[in-house]
């Protein structure tokens, strides 16, 4: 190649413009940090427009009085934790399904958006503790001997590397209730529109100028991100070739200065935007937040739900304590 | 860093959570004292711009990329009340609204990254930066060390929380219920990871955002030290130990209220116990508080697979009544908005 003068030296030079990877070079950059960003920005947006969409779907979860439908899942979240054998929470996982399909959740959705990062980080952590080098117990599958303890450097390795019962059992456990609780998590957010969710937090006896910055926050937040995506993307289309370390951070410390500036000159305008408009100090807010007698069956069956999957997991252990 | 809920077991969760309630309270109280009716707007702002610093991807040397917290910039810049709130409002939307950190873990993840993250970073700052001037390279470093320091403690709390889950709670066979590493095998993973990488990334960062604040934008700098809360400086240290000694009275609850039998550890954990855990504590827990006992009935182990069938069948009938009765309900609700006419 070098031979061919056709082609001038500069273009072949391995500096090249990051304008496109679109090409069957072979070679694959790691992604550049400001698509990066421009990319982690899109997905926020377009996660929080799609949850909202599914939560217009008229489900049932929708339809419950938003107050009572974070109660319920905070509850049921409590009954998450609580539980401690593997086929309750197989259980509970099953009832969740059910509660997503009668939400008109799609549930390809809704197991694919949990399951395929819940292994993923649950999963790789809580890897090593099925082997007994991390934690003592029954063991199950033996991989290794080495007929004597071993010792390496600091690590001090047992007879037999072995798959534990305890381990195993332990490991799915932590996955599982993980797997549950987000899942759990993931309806709610997208059974609900923030405002909604919002005000059903007021019950909480949070006071009502938290929720007052909590409501401002999420309005602002969404103002913000289109703020980096403007510097990102105005980034991007100026820089031809590959920039040195130094000029990356140069360029995000002073995205992140001004980023903070632009909200700290923000907090001012909006202020006095409030004062003209006769903001003292004092939030007030309109409630039209009703309780009908659907909400209350809602309660009683999520109730009685919750306290079969604890006592049933209560007489599990009580008989067995196989799993 | 953020713990996801199903790590940590409720007691944990339920002493950190009480724990941050007079924490949030005197932050408000605080924040209303300095920012009056500012602090709605001012606060609002800090909460999404927590939230949006962690979008920036800051490349690694390796190709990959990180997100710095930000926490310590925010109580730079607000100081330490504000950003309590400001970093707590940011975890509860990432919990709410995209799944990010659990929901009952909040109280965990707010003790971490809001609340001791924000005061070790702006006491660091202010002992270091000291009195001088705005544009001084003492006001950088000290920014430097402050946001190195800050994620490490944060780092190291979440490690803490995490390695004592099996300490306290286990089956009699020793199987964890919640998180599965002690704090031998948590601590040094999360150091390492946050003193090399994590603690550099943010450092560097944060120092030299506030030397772009140097060049760019002093009156930012100068925010905070001249509300007048330099004066109140010794007062709220006062608080932060009130708060730190509840925390201390509450943790033994969660000792207290464990279902693990505490006459069945292994010499070696034993040993390890004692070395954190107060004698004291050990011996007013060394009571069998069993409250849901893992042990099977003597007799029982033969026929395990006989009476899990039966399990297996009553297990099957109880979730076919919950569809049942989910079923029901929803078409309990759709009859009643037909007649409603909605």
């Amino acid at each position: 190649m070098a031979s061919d003068k056709t082609i001038p030296d500069w273009l072949l030079e391995d500096r090249q413009a990051v304008l496109c990877r679109c090409g069957g070079v072979g070679i694959r950059k790691k992604s550049n940090h400001l698509e990066k960003t421009i990319n982690d920005v899109a997905t926020v947006l377009k996660e929080s427009v799609f949850s909202d969409r599914l939560a217009n779907n008229r489900g049932m979860m929708q339809k419950v009085d938003p107050r009572v439908r974070l109660v319920t899942v905070v509850f049921l979240l409590a009954i998450t934790a609580l539980v401690r054998h593997i086929p309750t929470l197989v259980g509970l996982y099953a009832f969740t399904l059910m509660l997503a399909y009668f939400s008109r959740v799609p549930l390809v959705f809704f197991i694919k958006r949990v399951w395929l990062f819940v292994p993923f980080f649950t999963g790789l952590i809580v890897l090593p503790s099925i082997f007994n080098v991390f934690r003592p117990g029954d063991p199950l599958i033996n991989l290794i001997s080495f007929g004597h303890p071993v010792r390496i450097g600091l690590i001090k390795l047992p007879e037999t590397i072995a798959i534990t019962r305890q381990g195993l059992t332990g490991a799915g456990l932590i996955i599982l209730r993980v797997g549950v609780s987000v899942s759990l998590a993931v309806l709610l957010t997208i059974t609900s529109r923030w405002a909604e969710l919002l005000k059903a937090l007021r019950i909480f006896f949070i006071p009502r100028i938290f929720i007052m910055v909590l409501e401002m926050t999420y309005r602002y937040i969404f103002l913000l991100l289109t703020v980096i995506t403007d510097m990102f993307v105005a980034r991007k289309s100026r820089s031809v070739g590959e920039e040195n370390a130094r000029e990356k951070r140069s360029f995000l410390s002073a995205g992140i200065g001004a980023l903070f500036g632009k909200a700290y000159y923000l907090s001012e305008e909006i202020h006095d935007a409030m004062i003209s408009r006769g903001y003292t100090g004092e939030a007030k807010t309109i409630s039209v937040l009703r309780m009908t007698v659907q909400d209350v069956i809602w309660i009683i069956l999520i109730l009685l739900i919750g306290l079969f999957f604890l006592g049933g997991d209560f007489i599990f252990g009580r008989t067995t304590g196989a799993f | 860093m953020h713990i996801p809920d199903g790590f940590l077991s409720p007691q944990t969760m339920g002493g950190l959570g009480l724990g941050m309630i007079p924490v949030w309270i005197a932050s408000a109280a605080k924040t209303a004292k300095n920012l009056k009716i500012k602090q709605v707007p001012l606060l609002s702002m800090g909460a999404a711009f927590a939230f949006v610093i962690m979008m920036f991807n800051i490349p690694l040397p390796n190709g990959t990329t990180v997100h710095p917290a930000g926490t310590a910039l925010i109580a730079i810049v607000l100081g330490p009340w504000a950003a309590t709130i400001g970093v707590t409002i940011a975890l509860v939307i990432q919990a709410l609204f995209f799944g990010d950190g659990g929901f009952w873990a909040l109280g965990a993840n707010s003790f971490n990254q809001a609340f001791a993250m924000s005061f070790v970073a702006y006491y660091l700052y202010r002992l270091i930066s000291g009195r001088s001037e705005i544009t001084s390279a003492r006001r950088w470093i000290a920014a430097a060390i402050a946001a190195f320091v800050s994620l490490n403690v944060s780092a190291l709390l979440t490690a803490v929380e995490l390695g004592i889950q099996p300490l306290l709670f286990h089956t009699a066979d020793g199987k964890a219920l919640y998180f599965p590493y002690t704090l031998s095998q948590t601590i040094p993973p999360m150091l390492i990871a946050h003193l090399t990488i994590g603690g550099a990334v943010e450092a560097l960062i944060t120092a030299a955002v506030v030397r772009y604040f140097q060049k760019a934008n002093q009156p930012l700098l100068a925010l905070y030290s001249s509300s007048k809360a330099v004066p109140q400086a010794k007062l709220s240290l006062r608080k932060v130990w009130i708060v730190i000694l509840i925390l201390v009275i509450l943790s033994p609850l969660g000792v207290l209220a464990t279902g693990a039998p505490w006459g069945e550890f292994a010499p070696e954990e034993l040993k390890e116990i004692i070395g954190y855990i107060p004698e004291g504590m050990a011996k007013v827990s060394a009571p069998d508080l069993n409250i849901l006992p893992d042990y099977g009935l003597p007799g029982w182990e033969n026929t395990i697979l006989q009476t899990s069938t039966g399990y297996i069948l009553s297990a099957i009938a109880g979730l076919a009544l919950i569809f049942l009765a989910v079923y029901l309900f929803s078409k309990f609700q759709s009859k009643g908005e037909k007649s409603s006419g909605i």
